[in-house]
């Protein structure tokens, strides 16, 4: 009687969804006007002292990104927190060991460029951290 | 654990959004109950007792054959 109408989203779950994207497009936003200057202005392979600074630069809006998957947390319900958090530790793992063997495999000389290994362990990390949730959801 | 909240829900005529929203949850989380993924914590399983105006034992019925501390 009710099954046809059970796919549609709650009020509470469509006023999360917009409180999520209202936290996640500014930090989007910011990270594309960050990036963008450190890639026009930061010259990160000169030779200036400055260029530690603008190579951090890009950790703010990153910051703004923890604060959304923060606030999305504390806004969830018990069972949403139960697989975020379950998949964020599965994802935690799989960062950590990744960081092991990419660093293992630099040690043996692999040849694998060195500014390449920090992004393919955020990688593994975010793409883990997906499907352990949908994993977790479904199972 | 199982429960009767899918029956109970279809009585009164009601979505799974509309108890999500009733409870104050997602309707992932809902569904998760009514499908038995997952056992509710005792203040929901209380305000979903309050809801339906049941007993908790009524809504929800443990199954002992689970339980490795039952003697049977």
């Amino acid at each position: 009687m009710t099954s046809d109408l059970d796919t549609t989203p709650s009020r509470g779950d469509r006023d999360r969804s917009r409180a999520y994207v209202r936290d996640v497009v500014p930090a989007m936003g910011a990270h594309v006007v960050v990036v963008s200057a450190v890639t026009l202005w930061g010259h990160l392979d000169g030779s200036s002292p400055w260029r530690f600074a603008w190579a951090l630069l890009p950790v703010l809006p990153a910051a703004l990104f923890v604060r959304a998957v923060v606030r999305f947390l504390a806004r969830s319900d018990e069972y949403a927190r139960l697989v975020q958090l379950t998949s964020l530790a599965v994802a935690f793992a799989a960062t950590m060991l990744a960081c092991v063997v990419l660093g293992m495999l630099a040690i043996a000389g692999s040849g694998l460029p060195a500014v390449l290994l920090p992004w393919l362990a955020f990688g593994a990390g975010m793409l883990t951290w997906g499907v352990a949730a949908g994993v977790v959801t479904h199972r | 654990m199982d429960n009767s909240i899918r029956d109970l829900r279809a009585e009164r005529g009601w979505t799974q959004a509309a108890l999500a929203d009733l409870l104050q949850v997602s309707r992932q989380t809902v569904n998760a109950l009514e499908t038995g993924r997952y056992d509710p914590s005792l203040p929901l399983a209380f305000r979903l007792a309050r809801l339906f105006e049941r007993p908790i034992e009524e809504i929800f019925a443990h199954d002992e054959s689970l339980d490795p501390t039952s003697t049977r």
